[in-house]
């Protein structure tokens, strides 16, 4: 999309913000927890009235040239493996789930091919990786770490 | 072929018998202690030092292991405590009265002082009244005569919002018939420093922590029911005849969950005590001047509901709604 | 000054050595992590010097509160990443230097820089003591006020270009820090989803405006990784680097000043002391559109800064026991358990454990200068880790991280949903570092105010409160005086922009 449908829909995005926030804000019980909430609701609505005269007065102009198409499926799959990975943590335990986020996900969105050589090295250096996160905080600083079912 | 199934079978039948048979006492692994403050705070480093001597036989056998889980007073951590927490007896909860009950009371938290089962008490923090070193108000009556003629205007600050701090704050107004202005800082430390650097007119604090900066301050009055060996020369409210009881002592102790095994409860009340009156946590104590007070069960319990008594009496003006 | 001299000897033996040895390194790595920082090195290394004698452990605690400062740098140049609050700044040009091919440079400006920055706070400390513990002592809630605003008006200056847009996440940084319960009047505020009683701390906020968005960007580029560059080592390169630091001694005597003001300030620390320093020396400096490229004057500003402010922290914490910033308040912790209280006492009665600590704490520059001059030797090892491989392993380490300041899953669900909403603002050209930075000084700008105003309502009155007073004055001038700057420096940039893209037009035409 050019520039200037860019900058609209980022109005947009300051709008959906400004709205967000208005409707939270508490009760006038006591008036001042209220209060510097307010005036940075204020600030912020002050701005995005500042930059809608500004995108009127001087649409930006597009800066030309041809760009790499976005990968977005590949970084849809790592927020998704994302979520899924913090939610399994507490249920099977933190390690078990970043290995096997670490090695899912790493040969889900390879651009190198899949060789079961390659996968085995993958395999052993996420197995390394979370041995050393265990032996730092579970064994050497004692910190407590989700357990969940397993390890 | 058969006769391997029903030997199997009968292998299988033993052993799991002989596991409930032979499932290990509590605790057989490391109990959490969750403390609802940041570390390097008072009622962390208190747990830290009381809890050293856990992995003792005499005591619990395994280690205690401080979890920190500070937020908004302490309500986060408790609310956590009682919401997610584990029920196995895994898992021991620091508390501190007045804090407990007063936010019980003043906010909605998903806890008040009947969710927790008390085990043991190890310290008892009394509120002291503390000015700066050439404040002009010297003794607690020329406090309370400035006071009365100033309605308002004396600032008075203290380590938060409900705490014992606050708590004796409200009390000296009730019982001297004046008007105070709190001010609740961040925590104990910058609390002293408003107070020396004569931002504020004066302040309620801890008692461990004032008795060790004597230099930079004067002591008018300890908020509690007799003297302190700390301090004894500082009178208490009582004897200069005002009436503040103990409501603002700051109580710290563990307790668990309610729906912990009975099993759990039973061995943490027996040994607790006796780990806090280990001669290496009370010479750490003191050389941290920190005062302990060492309460057992019953004692503790006792005391939980008549601090909830006091305290639901003085803050009802400030329930919300 | 003599005390601490004769007690350098006591660092030689082999506890307190080895305390200074590991603390170096184990503090290097942990400013190193995205995640963890000096405040949790140091809280969790807490319980362990229990069973040490007071000296060994306070050795080890100092030794890695200055490391882990100091580490920070390394993942803020090499991946992006602060791994310290106070890398923040260092990130803004140290990291365009790794990717020119300088990381090695950049690291070793960034540890001699540290080691400058360190020795100076540890001799403010050692010899100006006295009048800098009076200093602090004079400010109170309205003081830190103004501070805070001060330190507000650097987010116009780090908008990049994009004033607009940086003052909207700088003021939205604000807003968020008030997610939460009202610490002063124990509200709960924006409290829409139970995750978010507690707040949002500033870790976890840290790691997901910046680790998160760097995640994503490297999950994109995966597919660059054939035309990466390969990074090698350079030779020579040290002293010519070391050399520079002639040329840029302003900045070096600016940053030592500011960083030790700002670490004798309760409360502050070294987050905004690198972020302050970094935006003034761009403002006086004679290029100042060269910062954000890679200009190593950034670096130096910034780290400089950071570590002037470890020694000055301790200033308040060993004479009043009012520690300079977060981490000196767990350092506390760990004096009193040794039994060890701020005051004269100290310097009496303790006179050997606390001077061998303080002749600790100047040594230390030196190892954490070492072990971190020899990691940056080795630093193009990192740079060359694929992106696939980098992506999971910050991932895993910005979980953990977050989870360990508060022992707590929620902080890691906002983490990432903060990431993502930082992701989606990078995109729409929205810059991070003012988010961040209000997100640090809303809390102290409202608390402050707020206190100031119950104080003054009982005494003479807010107006005058909070407008007269010398220091009062004086930092309601700098504020003024750093915002105008910022503003006519963004407005030129602007300005020029807009005539260089008129006349591009002008040319197509």
């Amino acid at each position: 999309m050019n520039a200037a449908k860019k900058e609209w829909l980022c109005i947009a995005g300051m709008l959906v913000v400004n709205a967000f926030f208005y409707f939270q804000l508490p009760e006038r019980s006591e008036a001042g927890a209220s209060l510097f909430p307010g005036l940075m609701m204020l600030l912020l609505l002050g701005l995005t009235a500042v930059k809608t005269v500004s995108q009127l007065r001087f649409p930006k102009a597009d800066s030309g040239g041809t760009k790499e198409p976005f990968p977005l499926a590949r970084v849809l799959v790592v927020v998704v493996a994302v979520i899924i990975y913090i939610a399994i943590i507490e249920p099977v335990g933190f390690y078990i789930s970043s290995f096997l986020f670490f090695l899912l996900t790493t040969v889900a969105i390879q651009t190198t091919p899949r060789t079961p050589r390659a996968i085995a090295v993958r395999f052993c250096l996420a197995f390394g990786f979370v041995a050393f996160l265990y032996a730092l905080f579970t064994l050497l600083l004692q910190v407590q770490i989700p357990k969940g079912i397993l390890i | 072929m058969k006769k391997a199934i029903l030997f199997c079978l009968a292998l299988v039948l033993l052993s799991i018998g002989g596991v409930a048979l032979a499932a290990p006492p509590y605790p057989s692994s490391p109990i959490s202690l969750i403390v609802v403050y940041t570390p390097g705070g008072a009622t962390d480093f208190q747990a830290r030092i009381v809890s050293m001597p856990a992995g003792e036989e005499k005591y619990f056998g395994q280690p205690i292991v401080i979890v920190n889980k500070p937020g908004a007073g302490g309500m986060t951590g408790w609310n956590w405590c009682v919401e997610k927490g584990s029920k196995d007896g895994y898992t021991l909860v620091s508390y501190n009265m007045p804090h407990l009950v007063a936010q019980s009371i003043v906010s909605k938290p998903s806890f008040t002082v009947d969710s927790f089962e008390p085990i043991a008490n190890w310290g008892a923090d009394p509120a002291v009244l503390i000015v700066p070193k050439n404040s002009p108000l010297k003794t607690v009556k020329d406090f309370v005569e400035y006071a009365k003629a100033n309605p308002g205007k004396v600032t008075v600050n203290g380590a938060g919002l409900y705490v014992g701090h606050h708590i004796a704050t409200l009390q000296l107004e009730k019982a001297a018939g004046i008007k105070l202005t709190y001010i609740p800082e961040k925590g104990g430390t910058d609390a002293f420093q408003a107070v020396y650097s004569n931002k504020v007119m004066s302040g309620f604090n801890n008692l461990a922590d004032a008795f060790r900066n004597t230099d930079n301050l004067n002591i008018l009055a300890i908020a509690d029911t007799k003297r302190h060996a700390f301090l004894p020369d500082v009178p208490t409210f009582q004897e200069l005849g005002y009436d503040i009881d103990d409501a603002s002592v700051n109580y710290r102790g563990y307790c668990f969950v309610k729906g912990v095994p009975k099993e759990a409860i039973d061995k943490a009340a027996a040994v607790a005590p006796a780990m806090f009156n280990d001669p290496m946590v009370v010479s750490k104590m003191k050389e941290s001047g920190s005062p302990l007070l060492v309460l057992n069960r019953e004692e503790t319990r006792k005391m939980f509901y008549s601090q909830k008594a006091k305290l639901e009496v003085l803050l009802k003006d400030l329930v919300k709604k | 000054m003599l005390e601490t001299l004769q007690h350098l000897g006591n660092l030689l033996n082999i506890p307190n050595f080895i305390a200074l040895l590991l603390g170096s390194i184990g503090g290097i790595f942990f400013g190193a992590m995205p995640g963890l920082s000096p405040t949790m090195a140091v809280a969790l290394l807490v319980p362990f010097t229990f069973y040490m004698n007071a000296t060994t452990g306070l050795i080890l605690l100092g030794s890695v509160y200055t490391s882990a400062v100091a580490g920070g740098a390394i993942t803020a140049v090499l991946i992006n990443i602060p791994g310290a609050p106070a890398s923040i700044a260092t990130m803004l040009d140290g990291h365009p230097m790794a990717k020119k091919g300088e990381g090695q440079q950049a690291l070793y400006i960034a540890f001699v820089g540290s080691l400058i920055g360190g020795v100076c706070g540890v001799l403010a400390l050692i010899l100006l003591t006295p009048p800098l513990a009076a200093f602090a002592m004079r400010f109170g809630p309205s003081e830190l006020f103004w501070v805070s605003v001060f330190g507000i008006t650097v987010i116009a200056g780090l908008s990049d270009g994009r004033l607009i847009k940086g003052l909207f996440g700088g003021v939205l940084g604000m807003l968020i820090s008030c997610i939460g319960y009202s610490p002063m009047l124990g509200e709960p505020r924006f409290v829409f989803h139970d995750t978010l009683t507690s707040g949002i701390a500033m870790v976890p906020a840290l790691i997901g405006l910046f680790a998160i968005p760097q995640v994503l960007d490297l999950a994109a580029e995966v597919h660059l990784q054939v035309k990466k560059n390969k990074y090698t080592p350079k030779k020579g390169v040290f002293w010519p680097t070391v050399r520079r630091f002639r040329e840029w001694w302003k900045t070096t005597v600016l940053a030592n000043i500011i960083g030790i003001i700002i670490g004798i300030i309760p409360g502050a620390g070294g987050q905004v002391a690198g972020l302050i320093t970094y935006d003034q020396t761009r403002k006086l400096s004679k290029h100042p559109e060269s910062f954000g490229t890679g200009d190593p004057e950034g670096v130096v500003a910034s780290e400089v800064s950071n570590n002037a402010t470890v020694g000055a922290a301790l200033i308040p914490l060993l004479t009043l026991g009012i520690p300079g910033s977060p981490t000196a308040a767990v350092l506390l912790g760990g004096l009193l358990i040794h039994g060890l209280f701020p005051g004269p006492e100290l310097f009496s009665k303790h006179a050997d454990v606390t001077y061998t600590f303080i002749a600790g704490m100047l040594v230390a520059q030196f190892f954490m200068c070492g072990v971190g001059l020899l990691f940056a030797r080795f630093s193009h090892a990192i740079m060359n880790i694929s992106n696939l491989i980098m992506m999971a392993s910050v991932v895993i380490l910005a979980v953990i991280g977050t989870y360990c300041v508060q022992n707590s899953m929620d902080d890691v669900i906002v983490m990432f949903a903060l990431g993502l909403l930082m992701y989606l603002g990078i995109k729409a050209e929205f810059p991070s570092a003012p988010v961040v930075l209000g997100v640090i000084l809303g809390p102290i700008a409202e608390e402050s105010f707020l206190r100031g105003k119950m104080i003054a309502e009982t005494d003479v009155g807010v107006f005058q409160y909070f407008f007269t007073g010398g220091i009062n004055l004086l930092l309601i001038a700098l504020s003024v005086g750093s915002l105008a700057w910022g503003l006519y420096g963004e407005y030129a940039r602007y300005t020029k922009r807009q005539r260089a893209e008129a006349a591009c037009h002008a040319t197509t035409a």
